[in-house]
């Protein structure tokens, strides 16, 4: 008779989520799910409300990537005017953009993932966390503290606070930088380099002996989508849609994002608030792709700045295509955080950043608007209607991690089928199960738009559909 | 220069979850501004442990539950004995005493520090406090104030509370 494990909290993720294994009579996994356990209703709850407010109350979604979110409603919102905004104002943006990027990939590399990496995935939990490495390697740690505080500083100085700022608006951003603070940041940037080159050089150091993993986390082909420059460059504000297929060979090139529901689908299972995104013309069975990190450095010609190409180049000689591990996820949010810095200080060294020219105003212009952007963790999609009044209507969200939904399913099935026996089930095993998640640092808050907490847990569940074992945290 | 800082901690919109913003708000009109760095935050987060460990006193401002509301109390921090939360679930979250003892882990310094509570009777949807809690604020001002000149807790002294005015 099967059986079935739980695994519940899955732990050091943005929200709360439990996974299912399902196993057959002989104890092997036959079936994994990921559920996210919440819903938050944000596109039903901002309808009746005014779209000039839309990306202040989008950026509540999410206390890690609320830049994104602000962003991405505000280039819907410049949409609905029908306003081409300031160019001072779209770079500010997207040096605040970046920002986010550094300082969220440090979260998720240092803080959720280093444990795994540093103190090993069978180490005990008891020990297996933040102080764990703070106690081994306090000065890697350190640079994860430096490196948030990098990005989180140059949020504050431009937006007012760390969290939740509300600074970017529709038509541009609320006031121009000024040379003082332009300079405060541009001081911290020769650290911050050294932080991470520092920590991309252990990590390439280390990698090797994690072959077991980069071979069973999610590693598989797929298609990877994101935003490109004109010149095919790593993009995170603006840009054309490209998706590239597991030989890195391109699918589909220069897609205007304001078309993206042509070519993006979403399903719902029952079982899960998380929708299931995919690939329209490839269907939902074969349509699934990954976007974030990994999928940004798959589907980009070049980064566009020094030190990250040269990164790059070396990335890409782990394998001739696609890069498929999920994996080296955590390599790619290295590199980014690489590139951004670098981008950071390229935009900022322009003397046009200190125009005082930064926002255009109208009135509603149009009744749609679509902001897509690139979020830490991936392609960000805001679609709006307002009625003649200027009241939403009607409001979509494609949610970075929600694209990769179907990829960490595939994952964790894959990874539990390596790792996980029912007859014989150890922590270390399970936690390599959550750490297949970890790789891809959904933020499950932002996806599902819940109200309340996300406890996560590992079930195993027989054929019978009696629970074998629970592991749960709360 | 090593100095004080004071950190409000809690939710702003949940009543007297909001006690340290509306503490800090409350200091930055007054002479402590210049003597002490301000901050109000929902959460203490890991990147909080560098300018803890700059700061030669660090002074937590929160709520805490109890059936005494508006019951002030001071309590010393012992960045030895550790967090009450547990690090390996939610690693990007910190309780005072487990960012007192991160910062100490990664910088060697530990600051003296303190956690000043006062007990909260409502939690629900409101920027707003209760009477008691508000009430609470002009006492638990003049105990940073003592604080930041050395005078509330003297050297030994572990814990003290100050009855509802």
């Amino acid at each position: 008779m099967g059986r079935q494990i739980l695994i519940d909290p899955v732990t050091r993720l943005e929200g709360h989520a439990k996974i299912t294994l399902h196993l057959d009579d002989q104890g092997a996994v036959e079936a994994a799910q990921f559920h996210v356990t919440q819903l938050r209703g944000f596109e039903k709850f901002c309808e009746g409300r005014r779209f000039l407010e839309m990306p202040y109350l989008m950026s509540r979604i999410c206390g890690i990537c609320p830049v994104s979110h602000l962003i991405a409603s505000a280039k819907a919102c410049d949409a609905i005017l029908a306003v081409s905004i300031p160019e001072t104002a779209a770079q500010l943006r997207r040096v605040m953009n970046l920002a986010q990027v550094v300082q969220s990939h440090a979260l998720s590399f240092f803080y959720l993932s280093s444990p795994d990496l540093l103190l090993g995935m069978d180490a005990d939990p008891v020990k297996r966390h933040l102080f764990g490495v703070a106690e081994t390697h306090p000065m890697l740690a350190r640079d994860g503290v430096g490196l948030r505080q990098f990005g989180q500083q140059i949020i504050e100085t431009l937006g007012g606070r760390r969290i939740h700022p509300g600074w970017v608006i529709p038509g541009g951003v609320a006031g121009p930088l000024s040379t003082e603070n332009r300079d405060r940041i541009l001081a911290g940037i020769p650290e911050a380099l050294n932080r991470t080159q520092r920590t991309l050089d252990w990590f390439k150091r280390t990698i090797e002996t994690f072959r077991e993993e980069i071979r069973t986390f999610a590693n598989f082909p797929s298609m990877f989508l994101g935003l490109v420059g004109a010149e095919g460059e790593l993009e995170t504000y603006d840009g054309r849609l490209r998706i590239v297929d597991e030989s890195g060979s391109i699918v589909q090139d220069g897609i205007d994002p304001l078309r993206y529901a042509e070519f993006i689908g979403e399903a719902a299972e029952p079982w899960t608030y998380m929708k299931f995104p995919y690939y329209k013309p490839a269907g939902r069975e074969h349509g699934f792709y990954r976007v974030g990190p990994l999928a940004r450095l798959n589907i980009v010609t070049r980064c566009g700045t020094a030190r990250a190409d040269q990164e790059l180049a070396e990335f890409r000689e782990l394998r001739r295509g696609a890069i498929l591990s999920s994996f080296h996820y955590h390599y790619a949010r290295l590199i980014e955080i690489l590139h951004g810095i670098e981008k950071i200080e390229e935009l900022l060294s322009n003397p046009k950043i200190l125009s005082k020219d930064v926002r255009a105003v109208a009135e509603a212009n149009r009744r749609e608007g679509i902001g897509v952007a690139e979020a830490p963790r991936g392609t960000l999609i805001h679609h709006y209607e307002i009625d003649d009044e200027g009241l939403i209507t009607w409001a979509n969200l494609i949610i970075a991690t929600g694209h990769n939904n179907l990829a960490m399913n595939r994952g964790i099935l894959q990874a539990a089928r390596h790792y996980v026996s029912g007859n014989h089930v150890s922590e270390g095993m399970l936690n390599r199960v959550e750490a297949v998640i970890r790789t891809f640092d959904p933020c499950l808050s932002c996806s599902t738009h819940a109200l309340g907490q996300m406890p996560f847990k590992i079930q195993i569940i027989g054929r019978d559909g009696v629970l074998v074992r629970e592991l749960r945290r709360d | 220069m090593r100095t004080a800082l004071v950190i409000g901690l809690g939710n702003p919109l949940r009543e007297d979850d909001g006690f340290g913003w509306h503490v800090i708000e409350r200091l930055r009109e007054s002479a402590v501004e210049g003597r002490a760095d301000l901050l109000a935050c929902h959460q203490l987060t890991p990147e909080l442990a560098a300018p803890v460990a700059q700061s030669a006193r660090v002074i937590f401002v929160d709520a805490a539950e109890g059936e005494l509301a508006g019951e002030v109390c001071l309590a010393r921090i012992n960045a030895d004995v550790g967090s009450a939360t547990r690090p390996e679930a939610f690693s990007h979250r910190l309780d005072p005493a487990g960012l007192v003892r991160y910062a100490k882990m990664l910088y060697g310094e530990v600051p003296e520090a303190m956690i000043l509570s006062v007990k909260g009777a409502a939690f629900g949807l409101s920027e707003d406090l209760s009477e008691p809690v508000a009430g609470a604020i002009p006492q638990v001002l003049r105990i940073v104030n003592e604080l930041l000149t050395g005078e509330a807790l003297p050297a030994g002294e572990m814990e003290k509370s100050w009855l509802p005015v």
